[in-house]
This record gives structure tokens, sequence and C-alpha cells, in this order.
């Protein structure tokens, strides 16, 4: 079987889901452009490895998903998060009754930390069960459990501050 | 109360940009051909050469005999003459056959002089001594081309004959026994 045949059959229609499932993730066409190259790319190298089954969207989307985590995680090393990790014992998961702005959440979202918005994204925007979140991550269940409740407080902390 | 997490909204930027996709498209089918290995660089011939004989028209076909028997030291055999002029030739050059002829208008084959300057198809040939058999050639008015030099396991050079054929000619290089 040519995967890289397959690959480029499925090009036009795989280049524009993979960029739709990165671009709202990341907020910016300009990030989701390049992480749409870099995941094509891992996809050929995958290919020329011969480490492939079946060249599906599936899989693209799969190293997207790779490829979105790798980007915060660089990021976060890079940057001075702004909004800072509270830690377990200040955080109570209070129930929160809100309707959300997409433009507030995407601005809200760039000022988190990384492992915050990777958690978050991966968990309620993707809509990952949390094991394959921690896989993900690299995190066991548990610490990703932890994580979420502390993404989700970080994250209403940021959005309520942002209003008016 | 419900979870404002389970439908946390996300920006619609819009599809994606179709310069950016022909773009990427390039990368991708460039990044699939596969590495060329390329071959270390052999002294061996790498083809087998059965027979082509070249067949060359010229302006004048007896002056080109004598131009290659005192030049390149051709033997000559099998010349017929046709309508005064000539119809066919054979030349060999220390086992190098090449054909000539005048130009046959009506048969569509013309020399070099009447089809004007640059060669389509040059002559590759072995001599003995590649450096003598250039000066020669050159004194007896070939055009060099580009002098005798060792390149790809070959001492040779290139040539255009008075009568506008293009050769490269040259000598092996020896390998020293090992």
């Amino acid at each position: 079987v040519d995967h890289g045949a397959q690959l480029v059959e499925l090009y036009d229609r795989a280049v524009r889901e993979v960029f739709a499932y990165l671009a709202p993730r990341c907020g910016s066409r300009q990030v989701a452009e390049d992480l749409t190259a870099d995941t094509f790319l891992a996809a050929v190298g995958q290919i020329r490895r011969d480490a492939v089954d079946d060249v599906t969207v599936a899989w693209l989307i799969g190293i997207a998903r790779h490829k979105l985590v790798d980007h915060w995680r660089r990021i976060g090393r890079r940057a001075e998060d702004t909004v800072r990790d509270m830690g377990d014992d200040h955080v109570v998961d209070d129930p929160w009754d809100a309707v959300l702005d997409a433009h507030r959440v995407a601005e809200v979202m760039g000022r988190l930390g990384s492992h915050h918005r990777s958690a978050l994204t991966l968990r309620y925007v993707d809509g990952l069960p949390v094991p394959l979140v921690a896989d993900h991550l690299g995190r066991t269940v548990h610490a990703t459990e932890a994580l979420l409740v502390r993404a989700r407080a970080a994250f209403r902390l940021a959005y309520e501050g942002s209003e008016q | 109360v419900t979870d404002p997490f389970d439908r946390l909204p996300s920006l619609d930027l819009g599809p994606v940009d179709a310069e950016f996709v022909d773009r990427l498209r390039l990368r991708i089918e460039r990044a699939l051909i596969p590495e060329i290995t390329l071959s270390e660089p052999t002294h061996e011939r790498t083809t087998t050469v059965q027979v082509i004989t070249p067949y060359l028209c010229v302006h004048d076909g007896a002056a080109a005999i004598d131009w290659y028997r005192r030049c390149f030291g051709a033997a000559v055999s099998n010349v017929i003459e046709w309508e005064g002029k000539v119809g066919h030739a054979e030349l060999d050059v220390a086992g190098a056959v090449f054909y000539l002829s005048d130009e046959a208008p009506g048969l569509g084959v013309l020399s070099p002089r009447t089809k004007g300057p640059g060669a389509s198809v040059s002559i590759v040939m072995d001599v003995a001594v590649v450096d003598d058999f250039v000066a020669k050639a050159v004194e007896g008015g070939a055009t060099l081309e580009r002098p005798v030099d060792d390149s790809h396991g070959r001492r040779n050079g290139w040539i255009m004959d008075p009568f506008g054929h293009r050769w490269n000619v040259g000598t092996p290089i020896s390998t020293p026994p090992s």
C-alpha cells in the first residue's frame, strides 16, 4: 500500500479539517497554519518510517492534537504564565452558571498557563475523557483531575476578571 | 446548574487559506520523494554500448573526407558518388566508424552550415592520445570548445570540426594497478 499516495489523495479534504481543528483551539490563523504544516510533515515522516497503519483524517487530527499540546508546552516554557497556578489548597470547584462568550473565552485561554490551557482544551473542547487527557499531558489520572480543577478555577477567575 | 465548560465556545477563524493549502501540498509532495542515494564516482563504464553509427551530413563531402583523413587519421572506404557529390562514405578512426554524405535537401538531410549554428548531437569518441589528437584537429581548423582536461575518469576535450560537427574526444585515465 502506498501511504504517500493516499496522503496526497486525502490532502485537499484533510488539510481543511486539520486547520478547522487547530484554528479555534489556538485562536490564531498563523499558529494554526504552522501547526497544520507541522502535522502533515510529521505524517510524511511516519509514512516514510513505515509507521502508519491507515491514512485517515482521524489519524491526522490525532497528530494535530499532539502538535497543539507540544506547542503550548513550548510557549509555556518560554513565557511567564500570566495567570498563576494557585495550587490545590485554595481551589474550590464551585458551581458556575454562566453563558460564555467565544471572544472572551479565546482571550482568557490565551492568558492561561499552557498546562491549564492544554487540559481545558483536551477535556472540554476536544471532549476527551480524563484518562486520555492524562495520556496526552503525561500525567496520572489523579494528577490530571486535580489539574482540571485548578484549570477551571484559573479560567473562571480570569474570565470573571475580564468582565466589563 | 449546567457546566459552562461543557459548552465551551470557540472562535470561528474561517476556512484555511487557499495559497497556504497549495504551498503545503508542494512541501508534502517534495517531502514524499524518496531520497536519492548518489553512487560513488566510478571510472568504470556504467553503460553497455552496442554500436550506434553517426551518419554525418556535410556541406562539402569531398573536403570533409580529406579533412577527416588528415586530421582524424581516418581510413576511408566505400565512397559512393551520387550526382557528382558524395552520396555515402565510411570513415574509420582506429575502430570508431562513422558515415558521411553531402546534403540531400530533397530527403531533408542538411548540413550544420545550412541549418545554422549550434549542435543537437555530439559524438563521443575514445582515441589513443587525446592531447595529440585535439592539437592536430585544431591545427587543421577545428575550433577548441573545451580544452583537454581530466574529468569523469577520462582525459578529454571538446572540438567543433570545420564542418560543424561537435566531438568529445578522450582517453580513459588508466588507474594504477591495485
